[in-house]
């Protein structure tokens, strides 16, 4: 009869023991942190962008750097009084402006897929003809490459501009991609370790 | 090893209370009132010493009629600092001064002025990193950036960031080659950058003999190079390879040296201490992002607050297919690895 409290404790201990032994990993707590966080820093402190435009995007707010300033010959409307026939039939086939833009960007890719040909040439069009604006050409490129966009979105593509603090200030597609030819290219690394033998075996841990 | 050292660990609590324990305990915990008993005694050590001092080459330089009053000042601010106390038991005043201090005698010896921050954690902030390694082309600009914001010793190519170049379909660091020059993304490769990871459960932390390295509260893990006697414990308790050692006093092209720095973070450090990644604690806190971010042209370095539900780094956590290094060591790096 005297044993009974013996198994008894014994038990709690070993219970015990095991709630001690298994716990939710501290990080996944953290990241179920539901309560909005006031700040007391704002990443305007940093951006010294003085005309910011909200991209148009449900659920997230997302400021962008305005794009139209940033295009050196804006508005397109300046040089092309003309319609485009008119001037192609003028150059008889020749390139005169634009030379220099290689379109590299998926095989059936032409100016018109993006660019408005007719019309007003101060914006870019959607394949199913609605105009978009230069601002937000993430439109454009979000018809094709929706699952890119939605990482985007959420930011797990692309990159904030200077801070981590709201207001999200990001980067838009084409800061990063040139939209004629969006591949990153091949390029030697920045840099490279000539480390004499001397440093390299001091540096050398196992 | 790890297996023992991680067998004797309590239940790491939870992150959130950590927070709250770190700013109600910090007056009582045991290792503060060890800490504070250890200064004392250095006190008073400071105060025999100096008067017993007289007729030795420090008292010399100070009194000897050929120094210059600057030379004195330098002395003098030199003495002072091997007497300071432990960054993370000065009080707010104390650390003004420390920093103000460390200020002057840096521009007695270089005749340059530093603006070394001493900047608390932000409330309500743990943060956190993510690496996209399908987007890393291997560029290393990251790396670049790094070593020039953190005042990083040149002489010996000292660098946080290591970016490896692994074969599509094996993780193997043994194998894999952090200093590539070929052009990349080299064909059937990908790229794989490590540093710091600022464990929530630094192991680095534990076994240092002198509290000299600590996770503040908003989880950045930092040395005090003060403090630091450079046993390199710390060095070999890491599973990932995330720290450095000084061996010689770094060298920094004068006209290279960021001289926005922070006290815990890359304010030039001395011969014979450790030093690794803070996030960039003198960015991070003012609201910047980490400078490897910010240079990383291709958008796969993710940086946030955990905490924060609207953040881009908890996005990536709870969207794509995340992973850590060495998960099962319980060491809980805020560190995230995920693909496309």
């Amino acid at each position: 009869m005297k044993i009974i409290p013996y198994i008894l404790s014994l038990t709690a201990l070993f219970i015990i023991g095991c709630k001690g032994g298994h716990h939710e990993s501290n990080i996944s707590k953290v990241t179920k942190h539901n309560t909005p966080i006031q700040y007391m820093i704002s990443s305007q402190d940093f951006i010294i962008e003085d005309s910011l435009v909200k991209a148009k995007v449900a659920d997230h707010d997302i400021y962008l750097r305005d794009r139209k300033n940033q295009i050196t010959s804006f508005e397109c409307a300046k040089c092309h009084s003309d319609p485009l026939e008119n001037i192609a039939s003028k150059q008889g086939g020749k390139k005169n402006s634009h030379w220099n833009i290689k379109l590299n960007h998926a095989e059936i890719m032409a100016c018109s897929s993006c660019h408005e040909t007719q019309g007003n040439l101060n914006q870019l069009k959607a394949i199913n003809g609605t105009p978009i604006d230069f601002d937000h050409s993430y439109q454009l490129c979000s018809q094709c490459h929706s699952s890119q966009f939605e990482d985007w979105k959420g930011g797990a593509h692309g990159k904030r501009l200077s801070s981590w603090t709201p207001p999200r200030v990001s980067y838009t597609c084409v800061e990063c991609h040139n939209p004629h030819s969006p591949k990153f290219e091949q390029r030697m690394p920045s840099r490279y370790l000539v480390s004499d033998e001397e440093d390299q075996t001091l540096n050398e841990e196992h | 090893m790890f297996k023992n050292i991680f067998k004797n660990k309590k239940p790491i609590p939870d992150s959130v209370d950590l927070i709250q324990e770190a700013s109600h305990n910090s007056e009582d915990t045991k290792l503060d009132r060890t800490l504070k008993q250890k200064v004392d005694r250095r006190n008073a050590i400071k105060g025999l010493t100096a008067g017993l001092l007289a007729g030795t080459g420090f008292a010399a330089t100070s009194c000897s009629s050929m120094s210059s009053d600057k030379d004195k000042e330098a002395a003098g601010l030199k003495w002072e600092e091997y007497f300071q106390k432990n960054y993370r038991i000065m009080t707010g005043e104390e650390k003004r001064e420390t920093v103000k201090r460390l200020e002057r005698s840096y521009e007695l010896q270089h005749n340059v002025k530093i603006n070394i921050s001493d900047t608390g954690p932000l409330d309500n902030v743990l943060y956190g990193y993510a690496f996209n390694i399908s987007k890393c082309q291997g560029y290393m600009d990251c790396i670049n950036a790094c070593i020039k914001e953190n005042n990083q010793d040149r002489k010996s190519n000292m660098q946080y960031i290591r970016i490896h170049e692994q074969q599509n379909g094996s993780m193997d660091f043994a194998h894999a080659d952090d200093n590539y020059y070929h052009m990349v993304p080299a064909e059937g490769n990908f790229y794989m950058g490590t540093q710091c990871f600022h464990c929530e459960n630094p192991p680095c932390v534990d076994v240092c003999p002198v509290k000299a390295t600590w996770k503040e509260k908003d989880g950045i893990v930092v040395v005090d190079y003060n403090w630091c006697i450079g046993c390199r414990y710390c060095m070999a308790a890491c599973p990932y390879d995330g720290r450095r050692f000084n061996w010689s006093t770094p060298e920094i092209p004068e006209d290279e040296l960021n001289k926005e720095q922070h006290y815990l973070g890359n304010r030039p450090r001395m011969k014979g201490v450790m030093e690794k990644c803070t996030f960039c604690i003198q960015r991070s806190r003012k609201g910047q992002l980490p400078a490897c971010a910010e240079a990383c042209p291709t958008g796969a370095r993710v940086f946030g607050n955990l905490l924060d539900p609207t953040s881009e780094i908890r996005w990536v956590l709870e969207n794509k297919k995340v992973f850590r290094l060495k998960e099962d060591l319980g060491t809980e790096p805020k560190f995230w690895y995920y693909m496309d």
